[in-house]
């Protein structure tokens, strides 16, 4: 199973499993595969034939029943009592010596460099107002991530008991989001954007250089009477034409630059709609009822999301794929089948694999090879270690049109079977729960299951309206479970105050930025404490 | 897995601490701390130079009168009106330094 990007509660890290322990995450598999033993203490894997044990906790939150109900969100985090031996903590005062040298020389260097861009006043105004406004601690987010706690997971905790589980679904989801970008973009600049941007700016500086200490020079030359002036407006005129030469060249660089920006920017806007949906999913929220609605559509759209950057035949290759795992067919339940995951895993790892053709070297100036790439590998060993599917370079300049849905189709095939694994699903939870709000939200969502032809004229219409997927995702997500994401009532006054989809999304991003903003600002944003043995 | 490869795994960057990705958990905690404010600072720098670099001189001359003013609620218009988030800024430059980090250390270390 995936690491959980949701903080561990304190319950949770007591879990222990009585195989050894893995640091690798295993593959995902259909939910079928681990079978309540009948008390709230014992799950049977029966895939790894291994018995997950929890401890008999007093009373347990509904993320742990759902867990241990579905499986999802086994964060089997085994403390270890081992000692490090000595060796080894020499090994790794040596290491952390060396970082602290690294990021010191790092600090000291961009520092330095920031100051001379902007000057010492300004910088130091913009560091006391991010350190002492809200706004500015917002940054300090970034010293979660760092210490290991995404976006996704300041957002979760923050929402009030078991309420707050399926509202975090979408929050979590653009936290996610957020995050994934920023890591799609940094393997991609460190490749390439990182060697065009130290282009421009050496050509910037060029011009600057040359501008600065040739103006001088002349100017010198004159104030000491060593050129006439004629002279002087001739050097001039040569020099304000090297200028423009130099500029021309900054210009190109930065065209090549835009131009290249611009294409990753497409390329990490599919990658990371995805990825999000991926790790969402993987990481324990079931893409069933929480995010996808539960039916086949669900897992066929986000699928088809990826028929965007697969070639025809590379997609065929896709669908064949899809059949012979039959993960759409038989396993769309509450969550989603391992092989589903493999076909998002193939097709982000095609993407990376054609990103880094565009590659030429990291910028510490080592080679990286498309071998290397492949290691972006979405915590799914499916995807690499029995190489399943071959990884193939998906060409994404070429960006084609989804073709005509099958998710209709397929949704007709196993309407059945889909409703019948949702519904015993949903009596589970059900049972299992006492708490109020959280029934609510079930019968809210099993209502909303169950009016599967709202759902499919939904997803249809969106899936022809042609809008772009990450509005198509949002509006989704929002719509398939009113109630915790946001009242009915509010989102019939969106609904209402919206003259067309675009409209609507902006509404939905404006909410989810204030629920964002809203939590954030009762977050100790302080860096976390990290733990010790 | 080939300990010798860059292994960029995207769930490990974002869920772990920078710390346990280069091994060196178990480092002392005074340490990890200087460590961890140094990279809080250069990320801390890297999103004023995002910030900065999308404002034109006038813009940057306006920001700067701005933060004097201490009126967050303008502040944040202010950069709303700019187009800029400050939070995925945040985000964004956090993960790159992560990567970054990550990738000269191992080139170090081999």
């Amino acid at each position: 199973m995936t690491e959980t990007l949701i903080q561990a509660s304190p319950e949770e890290e007591k879990l222990e499993v009585d195989s050894e322990p893995s640091s690798q995450p295993g593959p995902l598999r259909p939910i079928s595969d681990v079978e309540d033993s009948g008390d709230d203490t014992d799950l049977k894997d029966k895939q790894n034939d291994r018995t997950i044990k929890t401890p008999a906790v007093e009373k347990k939150g509904l993320f742990e029943k759902l867990k241990e109900k579905f499986g999802f969100g086994e964060k089997q985090k085994v403390i270890t009592t081992e000692k490090v031996d000595a060796t080894q903590e020499n090994e790794e005062v040596e290491k952390i010596d060396k970082l602290d040298k690294i990021t010191n020389e790092i600090h000291q260097r961009e520092e330095k460099r920031l100051e001379s861009r902007y000057g010492k006043n300004l910088i130091g105004k913009a560091s006391r107002w991010l350190n002492e406004t809200h706004i500015g601690r917002m940054v300090k987010v970034g010293g979660k991530v760092i210490g290991g706690v995404t976006a996704a997971t300041v957002i979760v905790p923050t929402l009030a008991g078991t309420a707050g589980l399926l509202a975090s679904v979408a929050l979590f989801s653009l936290g996610t989001k957020i995050a994934i970008d920023g890591l799609i973009e940094s393997v991609q600049y460190l490749c390439k954007g990182d060697n065009l941007r130290l282009n421009l700016e050496a050509a910037k500086q060029d011009l600057f250089d040359y501008a600065r200490g040739t103006i001088k020079s002349i100017n010198g030359q004159k104030e000491r009477g060593e050129i006439t002036e004629d002279k002087y407006t001739d050097e001039l005129q040569k020099v304000l034409t090297e200028i423009a030469n130099k500029e021309q060249q900054v210009l190109v660089q930065e065209e090549k630059r835009v131009n290249w920006e611009s294409k990753q920017k497409m390329i990490r806007g599919i990658a990371s709609t995805v990825l999000s949906i991926f790790l969402t999913a993987g990481t324990g929220v079931t893409l069933g009822h929480q995010v996808f609605k539960g039916s086949g559509h669900a897992v066929n759209w986000s699928f088809r999301g990826f028929s965007f950057i697969y070639k025809a035949g590379e997609q065929a290759a896709l669908d064949a794929y899809r059949l012979a795992g039959g993960a759409l067919a038989h396993s769309v339940g509450p969550t989603v089948s391992s092989q589903a995951f493999v076909g998002l895993g193939a097709a982000l790892v095609g993407m990376a694999a054609k990103t880094v053709e565009e590659c030429k070297q990291i910028f510490n100036g080592k080679e990286i090879t498309t071998e290397q790439l492949k290691e972006i590998e979405l915590s799914n060993p499916e995807v690499i270690d029995n190489n399943k599917l071959e990884v193939k370079d998906s060409g994404t300049d070429q960006v084609q049109p989804p073709e005509q849905s099958s998710a209709a189709a397929s949704y007709d095939n196993e309407p059945g079977a889909i409703d019948d694994n949702i519904d015993a699903k949903f009596a589970g939870i059900e049972k299992a729960s006492t708490e109020k709000d959280v029934q609510r939200t079930i019968n809210n969502l099993t209502e909303i299951l169950k009016d599967k032809q709202n759902i499919k004229d939904f997803i249809e219409y969106l899936e022809t309206s042609g809008l772009p997927n990450g509005m198509v995702n949002r509006i989704v997500y929002f719509f398939s479970n009113p109630d915790d994401r946001v009242s009915r009532d509010e989102l019939e006054a969106y609904l209402a105050d919206s003259n067309d989809l675009e409209s609507l999304d902006a509404a939905i991003i404006g909410f989810a930025s204030q629920k964002v903003t809203s939590h954030l600002q009762g977050e100790n944003l302080n860096p976390p404490v990290y733990e010790t043995d | 897995m080939d300990t010798n490869k860059n292994i960029i795994n995207i769930d490990s960057i974002i869920d772990k601490s920078i710390f346990e990705l280069l091994g060196i958990q178990n480092a002392s905690q005074e340490k990890k701390d200087k460590v961890m404010s140094e990279m809080a600072k250069t990320v801390q720098n890297r999103v004023l130079a995002r910030i900065l670099d999308n404002l034109d001189d006038a813009g940057v001359k306006e920001f700067e009168i701005i933060i004097d003013k201490d009126d967050e609620e303008e502040t944040k218009k202010y950069l709303l009106t700019k187009n800029i988030d400050l939070v995925k800024l945040a985000t964004e430059e956090t993960l790159n330094y992560k990567t970054e980090i990550i990738n000269i250390f191992n080139s170090q270390n081999k």
